[in-house]
């Protein structure tokens, strides 16, 4: 800088150096807490937002939504745009329903029968088995008949 | 730190021409449109600023617009 010199005027926009915590903040992505708060879905939508950052915002105007636009590391990608809806869960059902996890809820059991339902078939199924045994028994003690076809 | 007659003159060109401001301050390419958001996100790919400054000024302007 030359003061001494009456004809000096700096220029008052100066020449702008990438300042040192832009820098450090681009290295540390998703550092920053908190929330963007945003009116609608398309202000999150055109929020700029840093290469290789990921920033959340919270729908003023509509409870429990969320949205988060995560960048690329290069500024040619395309911005990754994600809708959440927050779900508020009943604290105490889900500490019951870890501890003791009934599966049968998730089941459907018109696809199923009981035991005692299948006791006819049972039945059924050795009567049959027993019969092809006795058939087998006969086939196999009933002596082949030869036939001399020079006969005829 | 800008003397207050630097500070005058700047505030006026502000107000007469910001884009050529804004130009001159950042290298802003000739072809860059006059929009904020572009600007914005110019600003921010080419490292010029941080995401929790844009994060602040994004704040303050919502303050003033209210």
């Amino acid at each position: 800088m030359n003061y001494n010199n009456p004809y000096y005027y700096p220029n008052p926009y100066g020449s702008y150096q990438p300042s040192q915590s832009a820098q450090a903040y681009q290295a540390q992505p998703n550092s920053q807490g908190g929330f963007i708060g945003v009116q609608n879905e398309n202000e999150a939508r055109l929020y700029p937002v840093a290469p290789g950052n990921s920033v959340t915002f919270r729908d003023e105007s509509q409870p429990n939504t969320f949205y988060t636009k995560t960048m690329g590391n290069s500024p040619l990608d395309r911005p990754t745009f994600e809708r959440y809806r927050l779900v508020k869960e009943d604290v105490a059902a889900v500490t019951e329903a870890t501890e003791s996890p009934s599966k049968e809820k998730d089941i459907d059991l018109s696809a199923y029968v009981l035991k005692t339902d299948l006791q006819p078939f049972e039945d059924v199924i050795a009567a049959i088995k027993k019969d092809i045994a006795v058939l087998k028994d006969r086939t196999r003690k009933k002596p082949v008949r030869e036939v001399d076809y020079d006969d005829e | 730190m800008n003397n207050p007659m630097q500070m005058m003159q700047m505030l006026n060109q502000i107000k007469q021409n910001p884009m050529q401001m804004l130009s001159q301050r950042f290298n802003l390419p000739k072809n860059m449109p006059s929009n904020p958001q572009d600007i914005v996100q110019h600003l921010l790919n080419t490292n010029q600023v941080s995401q929790e400054q844009v994060n602040r000024a994004m704040q303050m302007r919502k303050m003033f617009m209210k």
